[in-house]
C-alpha cells in the first residue's frame, strides 16, 4: 500500500513538474507533447522535450541517488548524522570536477559528461576514503562528523580559489553549479546520471545483506558470514559513484542524502535494508522533484537555488535527528 | 566426559595482539569443547578471555597455533561457530524478530529471501529463548536482558554446532542472569552443542558448568570439573579471594564478640540461623552456655536459653542483652 502511494505520488509530482513553469501549458496539450501529436503552440514542445521533462528527470534521479548514497554513508558510519554533503563527499567531487575542467581548459584532457563523471567519483571516493580513516582513528561520532565538515569547508575553499582565478567565462558557469542547479542537463548528461543511479542501486541491493548485518557492528556481521574487506570496498563505490554523478552534473546539492533515509526510515517504520533502498529511492526522487517544484516560485518566472529549498526542507530534519538522540537508530 | 565428541580444538595456540606492539596474553593453549555441554571460561579482568573467544571464533587471527573445527563436512565458519558479544549492539529501528532473522544469513542468497525452512529455524530459537512476548517490539524498546536474549535467539538461528558467549550476563539482574545460564546448559544438552561461556559469575558457573576453563597467571588456561577446581584450591590461588570461602561458599565471618553460642536444629531454618549467628560475631560451637535451638511445630520459632523468640531479629537482640 504504501509502495503504490509512494509510487503514485512520484508520478503525479513528474506531471506537476511538467505542467508548472513560467508559461502556461494547458494538461491537454501537455498529453499531445507527450504522446508525440503536434500541440496548438508548437513552441510548447520545445519547452517540454527540453527544459521540463529533463528538469522533471534529473531531479528524480539526483533525489534517488543522493538519497541511497546518505542511506549507505549512515549505515558505513552506523552513524545518523552521516550523509553526501556533511562528511565531505560532495565537496570532493565538487574540487575534481573543477580540476578537471580547469586543467582541460589548458590541456588536452578528454572531454564529455563521462569524464567529468569519473573525475566526480575520484573525488568522492577520495574524501571517502579520507573519512574512513578518520573514522577508524577516532572511533567517535560525533569527532567524525566535525572532521567531515572541516575536510568540506576545507575542499570548498579550494574549490573557490580555484574559481577565483579561472578565466571569466567558467567563472560564471562555476557559480551557476556550485549554486546547485537541475535544469541545465542535456539528455546525455541525464542518461550518464541514470546509469549511475543504474548501477549504484544494484550494487546496493546486492549489498542488502552485508547492509543489515553491518548495523550490528563489524565483529557480528563477520562472525555471520558478511566479507567485511568487500563490504566496505564496494558501499564505499556505490556512495562515492551516486555523490559524484549528482555533483557532476548538478553541482553540490545539500541535505537531502542525509535527511531523506531519516524520512523513510519512519515512514517505512524499519532500518531494514531491504525495505529502505528501494523506499530511499522513491522518497529521495519524491522529495526532490516537490523541492524543485517549490523552487520554481509558483506564478513567477523566477526560479530559486535548489539548495535553498533542500535546506529549508531538510535541516529540520536533521536538527530532529539530534534532538532525539537518544534513540540514534540507524 | 572424555566420551563426548570434541567439537573444537586448539593445538599450540597463542593470543593476542600485534599491533602496536606484540602482546601475547594466553599462549600455548590445548584446548577442546566436547559436545553437549556447557563450558564456563573464567579469569581475572583483562587476562585475555575475550580475545581467545574472538579467535576461536576466527575473527581475530591467533599470534601462532591453530584452532580446529571438527566438522562433519567442512564448510565455511559461519556455518559452524556462532558468537554473542559484548560489542553494544546499537539502537536500532528493528525487531527483536528481524536481528534474529540475520542469523540465518550465511545460508541465504543476496536477496536475503527466507524459506519455509528458515522460518521454521527462527520460531524454533524464539521458542528456546522466550523472546515470543517482545518478537515484535523495536529493538530500542528492549531492556538489556531482552537484547541479550534476542542475541541468543539469533546465535541459535545460525544453527551452529558451536555458540561462544561473552559475559551474556553482563548488567542483567539475578533472575535474568539465572534464566539465561540455565537456558545455555540446556540447548547444550538437548541440541548436542558445545557452549563456551565466558563470564565473572562464579557462584552461577560453579553450579551450571559441566566443564571450567580458567585462564591462570602464566598464561596458561587450566580446565577441570568445577568442584575439582574448587577442592583442589585452584581457584583460590587465582582468585585470591579476600573474606570468602569457596569451599563452603559463604563469605568468611569473625566472631569478634567472643561470646560462643550452641545451636540445635535442622534444615533450612538451621543453616539461615547460622548465617545470623555469624554475620552479628556470634562463634557457634558444639559445647558453650549460651543454648539457641529452632524450633518446628506448627510455627516457626527459637528458644534462646529458653526465652521464645519469633524472629531471628528478635533473637540477635536477646543474645546482644545477655552478652552485653
Amino acid at each position: 500500500m504504501r509502495w503504490w502511494l509512494l509510487s503514485l505520488l512520484v508520478i503525479l509530482l513528474v506531471v506537476a513538474h511538467l505542467l508548472s513553469g513560467s508559461v502556461f501549458i494547458p494538461p491537454a496539450g501537455v498529453l499531445k507533447i507527450i504522446t508525440g501529436k503536434v500541440p496548438e503552440q508548437p513552441a510548447w514542445a520545445d519547452l517540454i522535450w527540453l527544459y521540463r521533462l529533463p528538469k522533471a528527470l534529473t531531479a528524480l534521479l539526483a533525489g534517488s541517488a543522493l538519497s541511497l548514497s546518505g542511506l549507505f554513508m549512515q549505515t558505513y558510519f552506523r552513524n545518523p548524522l552521516a550523509g553526501p554533503d556533511v562528511l565531505g563527499l560532495s565537496a570532493g567531487a565538487s574540487l575534481f570536477v573543477a580540476l578537471f575542467i580547469m586543467t582541460g581548459s589548458v590541456l588536452p584532457l578528454p572531454s564529455g559528461s563521462a569524464s567529468v563523471l569519473i573525475a566526480a567519483f575520484a573525488g568522492s571516493a577520495l574524501v571517502f576514503l579520507l573519512m574512513t580513516s578518520v573514522a577508524y582513528l577516532l572511533k567517535d561520532a560525533s569527532s567524525l562528523l566535525i572532521s567531515g565538515l572541516m575536510v568540506s569547508a576545507l575542499v570548498s575553499a579550494l574549490v573557490s580559489v580555484l574559481h577565483f582565478f579561472s578565466r571569466a567565462e567558467l567563472q560564471q558557469y562555476f557559480f551557476m553549479w556550485s549554486m546547485g542547479s537541475l535544469g541545465h542537463l542535456n539528455y546525455t548528461e541525464l542518461v550518464w546520471l541514470a546509469l549511475a543511479l543504474a548501477l549504484g542501486t544494484l550494487l546496493a541491493a546486492t549489498l542488502t545483506k552485508a547492509a543489515n548485518a553491518w548495523l550490528l557492528g563489524e565483529n557480528y556481521a563477520r562472525s555471520m558470514g558478511i566479507a567485511t574487506g568487500r563490504t566496505r570496498l564496494l558501499i564505499i563505490i556505490c556512495a562515492s559513484l551516486l555523490t559524484g554523478a549528482v555533483t557532476a552534473f548538478c553541482g553540490p546539492i545539500g541535505f537531502v542524502g542525509i535527511a531523506v533515509p531519516h524520512l523513510t526510515r519512519l515512514l517505512f517504520r524499519t532500518a531494514n535494508h531491504r525495505q529502505l533502498i528501494p523506499g530511499t529511492l522513491l522518497c529521495g526522487g519524491a522529495l526532490m522533484l516537490l523541492c524543485d517544484l517549490t523552487a520554481q516560485l509558483p506564478g513567477s518566472a523566477r526560479v530559486l537555488p535548489i539548495n535553498v529549498i533542500t535546506a529549508l526542507v531538510g535541516s529540520p530534519v536533521v536538527i530532529w535527528v539530534i534532538m532525539r538522540n537518544k534513540k540514534t537508530w540507524v | 566426559m572424555s566420551n563426548k565428541a570434541v567439537l573444537l580444538q586448539t593445538r599450540s595456540l597463542s593470543v593476542g595482539y600485534e599491533k602496536p606492539q606484540k602482546q601475547v596474553l594466553l599462549e600455548n593453549l590445548h584446548l577442546a569443547l566436547p559436545a553437549g555441554s556447557l563450558v564456563c571460561f573464567m579469569g581475572p579482568n583483562g587476562i585475555g578471555k575475550s580475545t581467545l573467544l574472538r579467535t576461536l571464533a576466527g575473527l581475530q587471527k591467533p599470534l601462532s597455533g591453530e584452532v580446529i573445527l571438527s566438522a562433519e563436512k567442512p564448510g565455511p565458519t559461519e556455518t559452524f561457530v556462532s558468537v554473542v558479544l559484548t560489542d553494544r549492539t546499537p539502537a536500532l529501528y528493528l525487531t527483536a524478530e528481524e536481528v534474529i532473522a540475520f542469523g540465518r544469513y550465511p545460508y541465504l542468497n543476496w536477496l536475503a529471501q527466507l524459506s519455509a525452512h528458515d522460518r521454521n529455524v527462527i520460531e524454533q530459537a524464539i521458542a528456546t529463548t522466550h523472546v515470543a512476548a517482545f518478537r515484535h517490539r523495536k529493538m530500542f524498546e528492549l531492556s538489556d536482558g531482552q537484547i541479550q536474549l534476542t542475541m541468543i535467539a539469533r546465535a541459535l538461528a545460525q544453527e551452529t554446532p558451536v555458540m561462544l558467549l561473552d559475559e551474556p550476563t553482563a548488567h542483567l539482574d539475578l533472575n535474568n542472569r539465572v534464566e539465561i545460564m540455565n537456558m545455555l546448559r540446556e540447548i547444550a544438552r538437548q541440541q548436542g552443542k558445545a557452549v563456551l561461556v565466558a563470564t565473572h559469575e562464579l557462584d552461577l558457573a560453579l553450579q551450571t558448568a559441566d566443564l571450567i576453563w580458567l585462564a591462570g597467571e602464566q598464561r596458561n588456561v587450566l580446565t577441570g570439573f568445577p568442584e575439582d577446581l574448587v577442592l583442589n584450591g585452584v581457584f583460590d590461588t587465582i582468585f585470591r579471594f579476600k573474606g570468602f570461602d569457596l569451599k563452603t561458599g559463604k563469605i568468611q565471618h569473625n566472631p569478634w564478640r567472643n561470646v560462643p553460642v550452641t545451636l540445635t536444629g535442622e534444615g533450612a531454618e538451621y543453616l539461615w540461623t547460622k548465617n545470623a549467628l555469624e554475620r552479628n560475631g556470634y562463634g557457634v560451637q558444639a559445647e558453650s552456655s549460651i543454648l539457641v535451638e529452632v524450633k518446628r511445630s506448627h510455627e516457626l520459632m527459637w528458644l534462646v536459653n529458653g526465652q521464645a523468640c519469633h524472629s531471628l531479629e528478635e533473637v540477635i537482640t536477646v543474645l546482644n542483652r545477655n552478652s552485653c
